[in-house]
């Protein structure tokens, strides 16, 4: 399974975002996307997500062009988790069900009810699952969107920051599930995220963004201080500590 | 599992409330043909309906009190989806069927019948009482002013890619456009013309036959299943319009085509039966309170709570002075704003059934 960006340009209006992406993402890795703040991050989610509509290049799942597909067959294939997650009063099983509605015809079958009674478990959210979702702290929430986001069951998962709201252990147990299930289901997953030290040990390969560009792309042991400094505008360097390579900061 | 089976109880329950309401809505229709003819019975009543009886009971049940019954059945239960799914599509909880200006555009159109095309006059040979000399023409022009002002603000919207309180502002624009235009034909008009044109927006169950019933009911059948549809969709957008997108909802045609149908619901009632206001914003609420955002049941359970409001306020409406009904508008709203405080001021922020 492969997702592949080819030659991918957007802009808003006069402003270039993107310009120019081309790389693969491969069933069976965890990619994570880094940059500064502006590096047109969450824009190429959402032209991979195709809800804005790239200006130029072609997004080929196995090769086929997603953006030829109808939105419910995109849907089974790509799953997304947004950075702010919100929901209206729905009990946290019916948010979770929302995510096998790429699967509806005129309803829920027993088999989508199924797969969200194992995704709870899974993550184990039993307990919330008759919760009001709407009045879950942030950090619930965000795990009720991960497990709607598994729910769907696409190959391809894409995440903006979807540990922004956890605690310190959350964090570990949801980026290692995430390590897990890439590379258990064969999924590739994407993940936006701006904490570098976790990105170092949690992920299998990087994409390096600066202005809407791609700065480098790699396994995750060929990522250096000197990328990160430039990308960044800070100085970082990375230490092998107890074979850990940990990441050192400094502003310039 | 303990949780998916707790999940099913409550399911099973909310589908109680929506049995529960379905017989209310049919106990209310009887005993609202049988609170006016007084010498009939119950029983009289219900095989009245099936077309069994004597003449005369036949003559008033068959002619008189059941389509008036039907046309609060399906005028309530319309608006109230038709508010429901404004709700939901503009994500405004004080979205109403006339939100998009569909109620102003109808009282334009049936005021410029009535005054420049002289469809409306004074008739003292009815005792007191104004009458609308072609009431068909009125209600084509109303009909048609609702569906120009909707078109405009659906093609706008579409145009120009509107996000939901922008087609609300444009709905307020639309409203009070017509209703300047309104004023300004009152203004012009004499005071004969501007009491049928008055008289004509209050709303009125009466006006209805078999025929405008008829031609409400497919309009809200058609809509109902529609937004019946789509009920997973709308679930959907209620947790953002990306996410919904993401999920494989074609969420601009969904809102283009929803808001169509509400509104095309509420322009077919209020033309045949002026202003009914007030059912459409309270009944979603109402069973909002009671069922919680699940659409699945919020729709049904809607449908049939604005046919009950609309039906106990005509039928009260009959009730309270002798010889004469209030107009049915102005009711919905006596009756209903107070039990909607009720619930305002009682509510634990949660679903009773959640």
């Amino acid at each position: 399974m492969r997702l592949s960006i080819e030659h991918l340009s957007f802009s808003y209006g006069k402003k270039t975002v993107l310009s120019d992406l081309s790389f693969d993402a491969e069933g069976g890795k965890c990619l994570f996307i880094l940059g500064a703040n502006g590096a047109g991050k969450s824009t190429l989610l959402s032209n991979l997500l195709l809800l804005v509509k790239p200006q130029a290049g072609r997004i080929l799942l196995d090769g086929t062009d997603l953006s030829l597909l109808r939105p419910s067959e995109r849907a089974r294939r790509i799953a997304y988790v947004p950075q702010d997650v919100d929901f209206p009063s729905m009990t946290v099983f019916d948010a979770v069900l929302l995510g096998r509605k790429p699967f509806f015809h005129w309803n829920a079958k027993r088999e989508d009810e199924l797969e969200v009674e194992r995704v709870l478990t899974e993550l184990g959210l039993e307990q919330l699952a008759l919760r009001d979702a709407s009045r879950l702290s942030g950090g619930e929430k965000q795990m009720v969107a991960i497990a709607r986001a598994l729910a769907q069951g696409a190959p391809v998962l894409l995440m903006d920051e979807p540990t922004s709201n956890l605690d310190v252990r959350h964090c570990l147990s949801v980026l290692s599930l995430f390590q897990k299930l890439s590379r258990e289901r064969g999924m590739a997953i994407l993940i936006v995220l701006h904490d570098l030290s976790l990105a170092l040990r949690y992920a299998d390969e990087f994409l390096l963004l600066s202005e809407g560009k791609l700065k480098k792309k790699g396994e995750i042991g060929s990522l250096t201080g000197e990328d990160l400094s430039e990308a960044l505008g800070v100085k970082a360097e990375i230490v092998q500590v107890n074979g850990q390579r940990l990441l050192h900061l400094e502003e310039v | 599992m303990s949780f998916v089976h707790a999940y099913k109880q409550r399911r099973l329950r909310k589908l109680v409330a929506l049995i529960v309401l379905i017989a209310l809505c049919l106990l209310l229709s009887v005993c609202s043909i049988l609170v006016g003819a007084s010498d009939l019975s119950f029983g009289e009543v219900v095989l009245a309906i099936f077309g069994v009886g004597e003449k005369n009971a036949l003559l008033a049940v068959r002619n008189i009190r059941l389509p008036r019954v039907i046309a609060a059945l399906v005028a309530g239960g319309g608006l109230a989806i038709s508010g429901l799914v404004m709700q939901n599509v503009l994500k405004n909880p004080v979205a109403s069927p006339s939100t998009l200006g569909v109620g102003n555009a109808a009282v334009f159109g049936a005021n410029f019948a009535i005054v420049a095309l002289g469809a409306g006059a004074f008739h003292s040979t009815h005792g007191n009482w104004l009458t609308i000399e072609n009431p068909y023409l009125v209600s084509a022009f109303a009909f048609f002013s609702s569906l120009l002002c909707v078109g405009m603000i659906l093609l706008l919207s579409s145009i120009k890619k509107f996000p939901p309180s922008t087609v609300v502002l444009a709905g307020v624009a639309m409203g009070s456009i017509f209703q300047a235009a309104t004023t300004i034909i009152q203004y012009f008009a004499d005071d004969m013309q501007v009491a049928s044109a008055v008289y004509w927006t209050f709303g009125d169950l009466s006006r209805a036959t078999y025929r405008e019933d008829l031609i409400m009911a497919i309009v809200v059948g058609v809509s109902f299943l529609y937004f019946y549809w789509k009920r997973w969709d709308y679930a959907a957008m209620t947790n953002g319009g990306t996410l919904a997108k993401t999920l494989g909802v074609r969420t601009g045609r969904v809102t283009v085509l929803s808001l169509f149908l509400a509104s095309l619901i509420t322009a077919v009632c209020v033309s045949f039966l002026g202003i009914i206001g007030f059912v459409g914003l309270i009944a979603p609420q109402i069973m909002r309170k009671i069922v919680g955002d699940d659409h699945r049941f919020l729709l049904p359970c809607s449908f049939f709570c604005g046919a009950v409001v609309l039906l106990v306020s005509d039928t009260v409406g009959r009730l309270v002075i002798a010889g004469t009904a209030l107009p049915v508008g102005a009711v919905t709203s006596l009756l209903g704003g107070p039990l909607f405080l009720y619930l305002l001021l009682k509510e634990k922020r949660h679903a009773a059934i959640d």
